[in-house]
């Protein structure tokens, strides 16, 4: 009985292969990053890459190269060339624009994302939210973690279709996240992946029929091999390209300087950074602990024997203890423990699909790897913490969730379907929970919960056409930008405080290469 | 830091640049007295000022030797 009550309520089958509600989940993932895109006023990082985009070109030959994340700015620079009118707006539209590519490229390329079409969208949504849920729009770590989305997803075409090509090109793409990134080499980890990678095809076959005899670690090192080789022709292309344009020293130059300032104080010195880092990685722990707890409860609201309002009472209850918790006026944005809870879910999650804990598919199991190296590369090197870890999540929440599709619970009988429930429902809460703090925060220029309802004043800046923000910050722009053209319409700027945007806006260059200057504990512009 | 950044463009002789000063409260008691002295050395003119009671004070400051304008907002 109780199995034909449920089969009436919902066909869960029909639902989660319906093209329809692919479809709608297809232009959601397209949307969503869009939707916000014409709010801002931040002043600080966005009008930061802004102007090293617009300057690329000019400052490439000069020691103001942005030898940090030459490839990045030379995209960002592209960008403006080709759209200048955008202004500001156009770099939010260039973020957008990249994480739109970015999460559909893994779900069209994944057979396994394909295969559950439904359940893989809900995940990348929520993936996407999380990672957009603070900030969406151009930037190196952006940029860089796009090249690393591409680079595992040739890895495994390359593998999955047993294709050379691809894997060469997987390392020419790892490359890439290395010049749009300096930190980023760390991505050269990737290469493991062969390792963990187990075929599905049969063995190829020579002419004569017989089955080629070659170990499967042979074949991996081959796909090492392969990888290497495009990482080290990419180096060497851009070596080339630097070499032929005058520009290799001085971004040789500026790389050393970078591992020098490491070394020194500020927020960047390796002392400060693997401080935040540690202490970010105690507090997830503790949200590992309340993150049990919730899956505990909700395997007992889930089961058979409870009433199926229990279910839904439980998910109701979650949902507004969430919703209270994303308003914590003490805890916007980037600061807000959101980022614990969710590495604290599907870090540990990917930890038992790389170790065979949770039985899944080889070919998740090897993204899962990829995910969790991507964790790494996302945050060493960012003075925010563990903050950055939220960029791997494009791939650790789709593989997750979608693992327990592909016997990651075999030794759960009965309960598989249960498991699937609350995979699925962690998916859904993930991306209300990001949608929600995106709906109350505006990076670096909202200080409560709610205030993007009043961003609606639109700029008279032509620069930052298109954006609408509050009143004060409206008001600021558009009579300091006139004031500084106005004063001296050639000479050269030196802006004291974290403001770089205003170079950017007023189309000068800056006076020294410090262009984000101030106390720490600056009332944010 | 910054100091000898601007000392080293000024040492190879560039021209002054425009001085615009977002919110000097934030500044910090090294960061005030740095842009001060540097204000007072190179004879600086404040041409701009939106006042310490506005969301976003503001100051555009310019060098002596090339003001032209002033109007006090």
């Amino acid at each position: 009985m109780r199995s034909e009550r449920t089969s009436s309520f919902v066909d869960p089958h029909a639902f989660l292969n319906n093209r329809v509600v692919v479809r709608v989940l297809l232009v959601l993932t397209v949307l969503n990053p869009l939707v916000f895109i014409w709010q801002g006023g931040d002043l600080t990082d966005t009008g930061f890459h802004a102007l090293r985009a617009q300057n690329f070109f000019a400052d490439v030959h000069t020691e103001m190269i942005p030898a940090d994340a030459v490839l990045s700015y030379f995209i960002g620079g592209l960008w403006w060339q080709v759209f200048p009118g955008l202004g500001l707006f156009g770099f939010h539209l260039l973020g957008a624009i990249v994480t739109i590519i970015g999460t559909l490229v893994p779900f069209f390329a994944l057979k396994e994302l394909r295969e559950h079409p439904v359940i893989s969208l809900v995940a990348l949504l929520a993936a996407q939210a999380f990672s957009i849920r603070t900030n969406l729009s151009f930037g190196y770590d952006l940029i860089s973690m796009f090249f690393q989305y591409m680079a595992v997803v040739f890895m495994y075409r390359g593998m999955a279709h047993r294709k050379a090509s691809f894997l060469f090109m997987a390392g020419g793409l790892i490359t890439a996240a290395a010049l749009a990134r300096i930190p980023s080499i760390l991505a050269l980890g990737l290469i493991v992946l062969p390792l963990v990678w187990k075929d599905e095809m049969k063995p190829s076959h020579t002419n004569d029929g017989n089955a080629m005899k070659t170990s499967a670690l042979v074949v991996a090192f081959r796909r090492m091999a392969l990888i290497l080789i495009g990482s080290a022709s990419a180096f060497l292309l851009a070596a080339a390209i630097g070499q032929a344009t005058g520009t290799l020293h001085v971004y040789l130059d500026g790389v050393a300087d970078l591992f020098t300032s490491s070394q020194q104080g500020g927020s960047h010195n390796k002392g400060a950074l693997f401080t935040r880092y540690f202490d970010d990685a105690v507090l997830t722990v503790e949200w590992l602990g309340l993150a049990l707890l919730w899956m505990v409860v909700a395997w007992f609201a889930f089961d058979h024997r409870v009433p199926r309002w229990a279910g839904l009472v439980f998910i109701g209850m979650t949902s507004v203890v969430l919703f209270i918790w994303l308003a914590d006026s003490d805890a916007l944005g980037y600061r807000h423990p959101l980022k614990y809870l969710v590495l604290a879910i599907y870090g540990p999650w990917s930890v038992l699909l790389v170790t065979g804990a949770l039985k899944t598919s080889s070919a998740l199991r090897t993204m899962a790897v990829a995910g969790l190296i991507l964790i790494f590369t996302g945050f060493l090197g960012s003075n925010t913490g563990l903050l950055k870890t939220k960029h791997a999540m494009l791939f650790l929440i789709p593989i997750c969730t979608v693992s327990v599709w592909y016997g990651a619970t075999n030794g759960l009988g009965d309960n598989l379907r249960k498991w699937k429930r609350i995979a699925l429902l962690m998916a859904g809460l993930v991306f209300m929970s990001s949608f929600v703090a995106r709906f109350g925060f505006v990076y670096h220029a909202s200080k409560g919960f709610l205030d993007r309802l009043s961003f609606t004043h639109a700029y008279e800046t032509p620069l930052m056409f298109g954006i609408h923000s509050s009143k004060e910050r409206v008001a600021f722009v558009d009579e300091i930008v006139p004031s500084i053209v106005e004063t001296d319409p050639e000479r050269e700027l030196f802006v004291y405080g974290r403001a770089p945007a205003l170079y950017f806006l007023t189309e000068r260059k800056p006076f020294i290469k410090e262009v984000w200057l101030g106390g720490t504990s600056i009332r944010q512009i | 830091m910054i100091k000898n950044s601007l000392d080293d463009r000024i040492a190879e002789g560039a021209t002054l640049p425009l001085l615009v000063i977002t919110d000097r409260s934030t500044l910090g008691a090294d960061g005030k007295e740095m842009i001060s002295d540097f204000l007072t050395k190179h004879d600086y003119t404040r041409a701009f000022e939106r006042s310490d009671s506005s969301a976003f004070p503001w100051e555009i400051w310019t060098p002596a030797r090339s003001f032209q304008h002033h109007s006090p907002m």
